[in-house]
């Protein structure tokens, strides 16, 4: 994505901005500063990123939506401090908090991040002239921030490997399929809160992958969880691999990312050691009502147990309390893969899968849950 | 003879010209009558154009929308104030800050 020029990322669309609701609003009831021709003097006290506090400024309109945002991962990024807080990095620890303030909070996206400009976390700058979309720019606000996997992957940028189906065939976008009902916290239906017989009511997600699977494959292709579309493959497998397994392909690992502050400028920067692409199949760790396989595709991602010495050594204290190879759900599908054009590219195959020779030695015991011990054969 | 000429067309020219005096002097009056009649009109039009022309489209539309229940409502001169520079690409670049160049110090992908 290349960067705006900081003319481009504060130019307004008079005519379109003001034909709209929000172009209805006076400009200092969001962004204060003071009325004045004098640049400097018109930017005191100025508020570049109103919705940095969403209660005041977008919740006087937007209640229900504000409300439940707050508990979206976007907003809490408790995905981070689930996965930080089982390698033992403390809370409420400086270092810790240093860090995480430092490397992981400017992933935290605020409404204006998604409906208005690029987010912040790359320089930002406005996408339709301060118009207000109600649908993000995949590219502009999804890809922005999740562009080094899942962007790659789904736009097909990786050499010799085609862009994701419902992109090649489809042009679906993101928001496609993350809907506004997702990406808000709010539920779309009873099973977004009740999430099957175990599950009276949801707490926020402390996850990714936690609670009902949304979106899922299954809310298109309702016909092959039916097990009723004719394809043998299906009624044989489904339920126990996820839909990935068989048509996902290479997607990007990372190992070892290290984060420190630059000597030279004192700006975050990180490191990692390496990134390949490659497909793995692993046993599901997260099994749930929701999420039943027994198989599911897994990546690495790029902690260590040194990752956050610049700032704390020891800072993880429990590496091997979560595993490094993770679930995954690659956003490159394809209705024709390696796996399903012979039972034997899968069963037998010791490629595919992940076995602990695969596995860097201080990282076995991270990953004892994920391991394929016995690789499936043929019945 | 021509001294007799001469006296006679001295008689006509002075009594036309007087005539031609007191008709220029009337219609002069009267042509006065009509200046001093179109003036104020056109003494007030030039001094409302500068704050009537860019003002009055953006107050009309944000006292509609005050009508339909805006809680913070346009004010046109706080608009025209933030609008002058951010809706003119060429003011925006005269004012911009440098452009710093910073190379990235991460290394491997993010």
């Amino acid at each position: 994505m290349a960067p705006l020029e900081p003319w481009e990322k504060a130019l307004i669309d008079q005519e379109a901005f003001l034909d709209t609701v929000h172009g209805k609003i006076s400009c200092q009831a969001c962004h204060q500063g003071e009325q004045s021709p004098d640049k400097d003097a018109a930017h005191t006290d100025l508020i570049p990123y109103p919705s940095d506090d969403p209660e005041q400024f977008c919740g006087e309109c937007h209640p229900n939506l504000v409300a439940s945002t707050e508990n979206s991962l976007h907003a809490t990024l408790d995905g981070y401090w689930t996965v930080l807080a089982s390698r033992g990095v403390p809370e409420n620890h400086p270092a810790a908090e240093e860090m995480f303030g430092n490397h992981c909070a400017s992933c935290h996206a605020s409404c204006g991040d998604c409906h208005v400009s690029r987010p912040t976390s790359v320089d930002g700058g406005f996408i339709d002239g301060h118009v207000f979309n109600a649908k993000p720019s995949m590219t502009n606000n999804c890809t922005a921030c999740h562009g080094s996997r899942v962007g790659e992957e789904y736009l097909g940028k990786h050499e010799d490997l085609k862009a994701d189906v419902h992109f090649r065939q489809g042009r679906m976008t993101c928001v496609d399929c993350h809907t506004g009902h997702e990406m808000h916290g709010t539920p779309a239906n009873c099973q977004d809160c009740h999430q099957g017989p175990e599950a009276s009511q949801a707490p926020p997600p402390d996850h990714r992958y936690d609670g009902l699977q949304s979106p899922s494959c299954e809310s298109c292709h309702a016909t092959v969880l039916a097990g009723n579309d004719g394809i043998l493959m299906h009624e044989q497998h489904s339920g126990t691999l996820s839909c990935q397994v068989c048509h996902s392909v290479s997607y990007k690992s990372c190992d070892g990312c290290h984060v420190s502050l630059s000597e030279e400028t004192g700006n975050p920067v990180f490191a990692t050691e390496g990134s390949y692409l490659g497909f793995y199949i692993g046993k599901n760790t997260l099994q749930s009502y929701a999420r039943p396989y027994e198989y599911v595709p897994v990546r690495h991602v790029p902690i260590s147990s040194t990752s956050f010495d610049y700032y704390e050594v020891g800072l993880v204290s429990n590496f091997s309390g979560r595993e490094t190879w993770v679930y995954t759900t690659p956003h490159n599908i394809q209705r024709n893969t390696p796996q399903t054009e012979s039972c034997s590219n899968c069963h037998g195959n010791p490629d595919i899968f992940l076995t602990a020779d695969m596995i860097a030695p201080e990282e076995l015991e991270a990953n004892r849950e994920v391991i394929v011990d016995v690789i499936p054969s043929l019945p | 003879m021509a001294k007799t000429i001469q006296k006679s067309f001295s008689k006509i020219h002075y009594s036309t010209l007087i005539i031609l005096g007191g008709v220029l002097l009337l219609g002069a009056v009267s042509c006065q009558a009509v200046v001093t009649e179109q003036m104020p009109t056109q003494t007030i039009a030039p001094e409302d154009t500068p704050e009537f022309v860019p003002a009055e489209p953006e107050s009309e539309e944000s006292e509609t929308s005050s009508g339909e229940g805006q809680a913070q409502v346009v004010d046109s001169e706080d608009l025209n104030q933030c609008l002058v520079c951010h809706a003119d690409q060429q003011a925006l670049k005269d004012t911009a800050d440098p452009v710093v160049l910073v190379e990235t110090e991460s290394s491997g992908e993010g």
